[in-house]
């Protein structure tokens, strides 16, 4: 057996903290080590050039690379000892950056740490054997997650590059926040005016399969072939045959919320919850229907002028291949009530949120565009914008910032100005925060041309008087209580995870932050990818974004789902359990704790009935090794044997 | 509710139930008694420290001189009541600065010549009621009494803050009076200014503070209608009652909205007398509330009267077929 062993110095990363010259001394005085050197940056070319010279010059069967985390270098090693000649899997990495060198002060403690890690690491390689992948076939379908606008872009660009795309979206429509919107900032473009466009387009798309009123069930399999269960809502309307005709909604006796202009207004148990709605199909909602509630009404499928209303209507479940899944849930608003007290916790019907003043504004508004309060009906003349409400605010749990409430207010104080020409608007800040192309230049035009008074500082209390409302602020520029007589009051309340994002993470197998925004796989370089091989992240499911962010990440997203499935084939990872079958004594356990049904009963030619690994299916997470009772699973390239043996080098 | 002769409660009346606020101690004595909640007060009790102990005189003794209470009043006793929240607060920051340091504990047992006790349990009249007596069990008694009224439940700052060591309910938005005057019959709609500072012991070097402070609190009650509001705090009660006629004079206003304590609407609730209560000894009147609680006493009697009277009416009509 000859090892070689490399330390990296990683620059001063590793040599400043980890005297990489005594690592060196000690691996050459280990057994079987032929070759040792440090290198100042392996990962470089003269470094992995070093790495194959030393393998081929002293025929070196086995490698140790000490160096950074193997998230980050272990394929680019395989890489290098493949080029070298050895099989990619004789190589182990061993951790003395993140592990030890960037955690540690100490020279001599941490020096002797990465001793013992490049120890651990040479035993362990000692009895690594080599390994080869596989390959399995792609299935060339994708599914996208939410039809808001990152959903609807990802979902066009990948059918345009041919693909099949199936768009599932929980809601009647597809189209998501942006819908809501009236105007959009920096440009006050018409928001739905230029997204209309895209959900018709969507739905027209010869590659492009809309599955609205549906959810995500269950998702198994891995990358290249996910079998996902679709849960399509019984709305208790045959989409073929609706016309969106809406005569049903007109008739309809039942009330109910209006989600799409965010309760501003009432919208009926049977509706179109807007008039450019994709598809143009009504749905009916059961726990607002009066048949349903008291058992007499059927108005509905009396009127009904194409026959399709059903009421036996049930939920059914589809199951569909997939090759790759785009995640583009989008967000929601903060529940401010609970957190706000002082704002009067929901009790002042004239304390709006910034997307209830959308609807407001908006010509497909509720009063068609006519700034009515709720209170009374009223045109507001002085209203009040309060920024951050729910956001960079710790004292609420959520000092996360928004990324586009100062935007928004700025915008909507610019359309009050123009909606009622004799208003004032206020608005109180944090501080502005107005970073992409434009925008500065956009919050300004407000404060100057628009006339908004920005006052700095935090507003501690609302309260009501005389019909209207006394917002009691600080402006800490000039160091003054303020006080001000408000008709209406605009709350930039801040972004909020999806209702049901975690349990969606979790069935989807891939990992949330603390607010259940979905985490991508690396903030920098691997921004649209999760830590799951083939699900992907669009839009502000993984954190709050703007529209144009939204849009260059479902772009990047649909970049990478297209990569994948250029390829046929999938390499898979060798490193998957297998079975000792003639210890194995048939018990199945493993079969029942394996979470991706990768286990199989198989008959040997004796009549015995034994376990046996699906290579494909299998991740190699281990669990059936836990699981079998006489230890005869075991996982390539983490066999007992190699625990045991970096158990006792630690231990020695 | 707890028998009255088992007294698992020590009582800490401290200087203002004694003097300017005796219809606090009287009402709550009271309906504690009403109640069946037994209150033994600490023998030899001393000051709680007030204001100038822990913030002018300096060294521990804001600390010492509520130690010396907590360590009587936890001899037999489960929990410990304050109804002053000056005094509550009090203590219950010197219970928080003996259980962080052992350098204060060990001063505090030289102090008393014995190992200081201070771990006993420290409520507020309102946490006392609140545990003693349910919403259902005081409906039961009160039937309705105060039906019609509005009352602005006032927390001011002393009971609730710092959040962290008071514990007391929400700091941002306590609400804990609320459900026992719901059941009196009466509304405690959301009153905005619940937790806003009345100016507290400015009233002493800057008067003008404190009618400014607490006008915006009678002025915001009185706009939105309510009949009174209800404290819990005898500097909160003074400033805003006994000033009140400062603040009317200094602002123009005609203000009437009679200041209450906690203990004396569940009285009112219970039937009690207004004048044991003592209701009249405020400055501001409260005639105009017990006036409506008269009016909707005879209005409930003249239904009763009505109700049975069309019942006796139907009995002897059935009385007659019978026959």
């Amino acid at each position: 057996m000859r090892i070689g062993v490399f330390v990296c110095e990683c620059g001063t990363n590793i040599a400043a903290t980890v005297s990489t010259g005594k690592v060196v001394d000690a691996a050459l005085s280990m057994r079987d080590v032929l070759h040792a050197e440090s290198i100042q940056y392996t990962c470089s070319d003269p470094g992995q050039r070093a790495v194959i010279d030393a393998i081929q010059k002293k025929g070196l069967t086995r490698v140790v690379i000490a160096s950074c985390s193997p998230r980050m270098h272990e394929n680019t090693f395989r890489r290098t000892v493949g080029r070298a000649g050895l099989n990619a899997y004789m190589m182990e990495m061993v951790n003395i950056r993140e592990h030890c060198s960037w955690i540690h002060s100490d020279i001599d403690e941490a020096t002797d740490k990465a001793i013992d890690l490049m120890q651990k690491g040479v035993a362990r390689v000692r009895r690594q054997v080599p390994l080869h992948s596989t390959t399995v076939p792609v299935t060339k379908r994708v599914l996208v997650v939410g039809g808001g606008v990152a959903g609807i872009q990802a979902a066009l660009d990948i059918a345009d590059a041919g693909l099949p795309v199936t768009l599932v979206e929980r809601g009647p429509s597809i189209g998501g926040n942006m819908a809501r919107l009236d105007k959009t900032f920096p440009t006050l473009d018409c928001s739905s005016c230029i997204l209309t466009p895209r959900m018709v387009e969507a739905a027209q798309h010869e590659n492009i399969e809309l599955m609205v009123s549906s959810e995500v069930e269950q998702v198994r399999g891995y990358i290249g072939n996910f079998d996902v269960d679709i849960r399509r809502k019984a709305t208790c309307v045959d989409a073929e045959k609706c016309t969106g005709c809406m005569i049903c909604q007109e008739k309809c006796p039942g009330k109910a919320p209006d989600e799409f202009n965010a309760g501003v207004g009432q919208s009926k148990a049977i509706s179109i919850p807007f008039p450019q709605a994709v598809p143009l199909v009504a749905a009916l909602r059961k726990e607002h229907c009066r048949l349903f509630i008291k058992g007499k009404c059927s108005v509905c499928k009396k009127v009904c002028p194409a026959d399709a209303i059903d009421y036996e209507q049930e939920d059914r479940i589809e199951t569909e291949k997939f090759g790759a899944i785009v995640v583009a849930t989008g967000y929601e608003l903060f529940d401010w009530r609970e957190s706000y007290p002082d704002y009067g916790g929901g009790q002042y019907p004239d304390v709006v949120t910034a997307l209830q003043y959308e609807r407001m504004l908006s010509a497909s508004g509720p009063n068609g565009g006519h700034v009515q309060r709720p209170s009374d009906g009223k045109e507001p003349k002085n209203v009040v914008f309060i920024s951050c409400v729910g956001s960079r605010d710790e004292s609420v749990g959520r000092p996360l910032c928004c990324s586009v409430g100062c935007m928004y207010i700025a915008k909507q104080a610019i359309l009050t100005k123009e909606h009622i020409p004799d208003s004032q608007s206020y608005v109180f800040y944090i501080d502005i925060r107005a970073g992409g192309k434009g925008y500065e230049e956009f919050t300004r035009r407000a404060q100057r041309d628009f006339g908004a008074i920005y006052l700095r500082g935090r507003v501690g209390k609302i309260y009501p008087s005389n019909g209207n409302l006394v917002v009691m602020g600080t402006d800490t520029l000039s160091a003054e209580q303020v006080e001000i007589d408000a008709d209406l009051v605009v709350l930039a309340t801040g972004f909020a995870a999806a209702e049901g994002a975690g349990e969606l993470a979790r069935k989807l197998n891939i990992s949330y932050d603390q607010y259940e925004f979905f985490s991508e796989s690396h903030p920098k370089l691997r921004p649209v990818e999760t830590t799951t091989g083939g699900v992907f992240l669009a839009g502000a499911c993984q954190g709050p974004k703007d529209i144009p962010d939204t849009v260059a990440q479902a772009s990047a997203s649909a970049a990478k789902v297209i990569g994948l499935l250029s390829r046929g084939e999938l390499e898979t990872s060798p490193m998957v359990a297998a079975v000792n079958q003639m210890r194995c004594t048939g018990c199945f356990k493993c079969r029942d704790v394996c979470p991706y049904g990768a286990i199989e009963a198989v008959e040997l030619r004796d009549g015995r009935e034994v376990a046996n690994v699906i290579d494909s299916l299998c991740q190699g997470c281990g669990v059936c090794n836990v699981a079998c009772p006489p230890a005869v699973i075991s996982l390539k390239g983490y066999t007992d044997g190699q625990l045991i043996a970096e158990t006792m080098e630690l231990l020695r | 509710m707890s028998d009255a002769s088992s007294s698992r409660y020590s009582y800490f009346p401290g200087c203002s139930l004694t003097s300017s606020a005796g219809e606090y101690d009287a009402s709550f004595r009271l309906v504690a008694k009403e109640l069946g909640i037994g209150l033994d007060e600490i023998p030899d009790w001393n000051c709680c420290g007030a204001s100038p102990a822990p913030h002018h005189w300096g060294g521990n003794l804001g600390v010492l001189l509520p130690a010396r209470n907590l360590h009587i009043a936890g001899y037999g006793h489960e929990a410990m009541v304050a109804p002053c929240a000056g005094c509550y607060n009090r203590h219950k920051n010197a219970q928080h600065e003996l259980s962080g340091s052992e350098e204060i504990r060990e001063q505090a047992t030289r102090v008393l010549r014995e190992p200081v006790r201070y771990e006993i349990e420290i409520l507020n009249l309102v946490e006392l009621f609140d545990r003693e007596v349910t919403p259902e069990a005081l409906a039961k008694r009160a039937q309705g009494r105060l039906a019609g009224l509005n009352f602005a439940t006032y927390y001011g700052c002393l009971l609730t803050r710092p959040a962290k060591i008071m514990n007391f309910d929400n700091a941002r938005n306590p609400v804990s009076m609320k459900p026992l005057l719901m059941a009196t019959g009466a509304n405690a709609d959301h009153f905005p200014f619940k937790s806003e500072c009345c100016g507290s012991y400015m009233g002493l070097a800057h008067k003008e503070i404190v009618l400014r402070a607490s006008r915006r609190i009678i002025d915001v009650a009185d706009g939105l209608g309510f009949d009174a509001i209800v404290t819990a705090c005898p500097l909160c009660h003074q400033n805003l009652d006994l000033r009140q006629g400062q603040i009317n004079k200094a602002f123009g206003t005609n203000i009437e909205m009679p200041i209450l304590y906690f203990s004396q609407v569940l009285g009112l609730a219970l039937g009690l007398n207004a004048d044991d209560l003592g209701i009249d000894s405020h400055i501001v009147s409260a005639r105009k509330l017990l006036a409506k609680i008269e009016q909707g006493a005879a209005e409930r009697t003249a239904r009763a009267a009505d109700a049975s009277g069309r019942g006796g009416a139907s009995q002897a009509v059935c009385a007659a077929g019978e026959a």
